[in-house]
């Protein structure tokens, strides 16, 4: 799965701790799924999409070996 | 069998038979579905911490266990403060914290069974047959800790 969380990030201009308070979790968190270290549940995914305002769709993609 | 063994085997039976029977009612779907644990406060961890060094320097200083109540203090403080330490909150708690302490849970299960068997081995080979002496505290010690080292360095790779 490919995310574009950085992106997304960078058009609002947040930092990712500031989207970690958004959204109550660690910083840790949002830097793991960036790097793809770390799927987030459907809660997160659907509080992320809240945020940015857009459908989880547009920020996490299925990539072919998923 | 002694009778002490048998009570405290048939005590042990009585608690899995009431856990499996409440499990069945409410337990899956308070700890299963909903991925969350109730844990100790976090300062409780500094508390573990503190017994845990605590009991590994008595040990230290009384090695041969001539004193008894060192020698209790050393088997009982070191797997107390090893909970404290398991059981107590990290600092964010968010649902990643929740799937590294699942994994690193498994992990050290699994070590643990895996060393567990091989002292069983060890011990059959050697005909030594005091495998009693380190059965129950020794596994849950070694577990603890396996869990602690799996779990900490997990969450500091992924602070990188």
């Amino acid at each position: 799965m490919k995310n574009r969380l950085k992106i997304e990030r960078a058009i609002l201009d947040i930092t990712q701790e500031e989207l970690a308070q958004k959204i109550g979790v660690s910083r840790q968190t949002i830097n793991s799924i960036e790097t793809n270290r770390y799927v987030p549940s459907t809660i997160l995914a659907l509080k992320i999409s809240r945020v940015f305002k857009k459908p989880v769709n547009e920020i996490f993609q299925l990539e072919n070996d998923d | 069998m002694e009778k002490t063994t048998i009570f405290t085997v048939s005590i042990l039976v009585i608690i899995v038979i009431v856990m499996l029977f409440t499990s069945k009612i409410n337990f899956t779907d308070k700890v299963d579905i909903k991925n969350k644990l109730k844990l100790l406060p976090y300062w409780l961890k500094f508390i573990g911490i503190a017994t845990a060094l605590f009991s590994i320097i008595a040990h230290l200083t009384d090695i041969y266990g001539e004193n008894k109540i060192i020698e209790l203090f050393w088997q009982i403080g070191l797997t107390v403060g090893l909970l404290f330490i398991v059981l107590s909150k990290e600092k964010s708690e968010d649902e990643m914290i929740m799937q590294l302490r699942l994994n690193s849970a498994f992990f050290a299960l699994i070590i643990g069974i895996i060393v567990h068997l091989l002292f069983i081995l060890i011990d059959k080979l050697l005909g030594a047959n005091d495998f009693q002496s380190y059965s129950s505290i020794y596994f849950i010690n070694f577990t603890l800790i396996a869990y602690i080292l799996f779990f900490y360095s997990l969450k500091r790779k992924l602070k990188k």
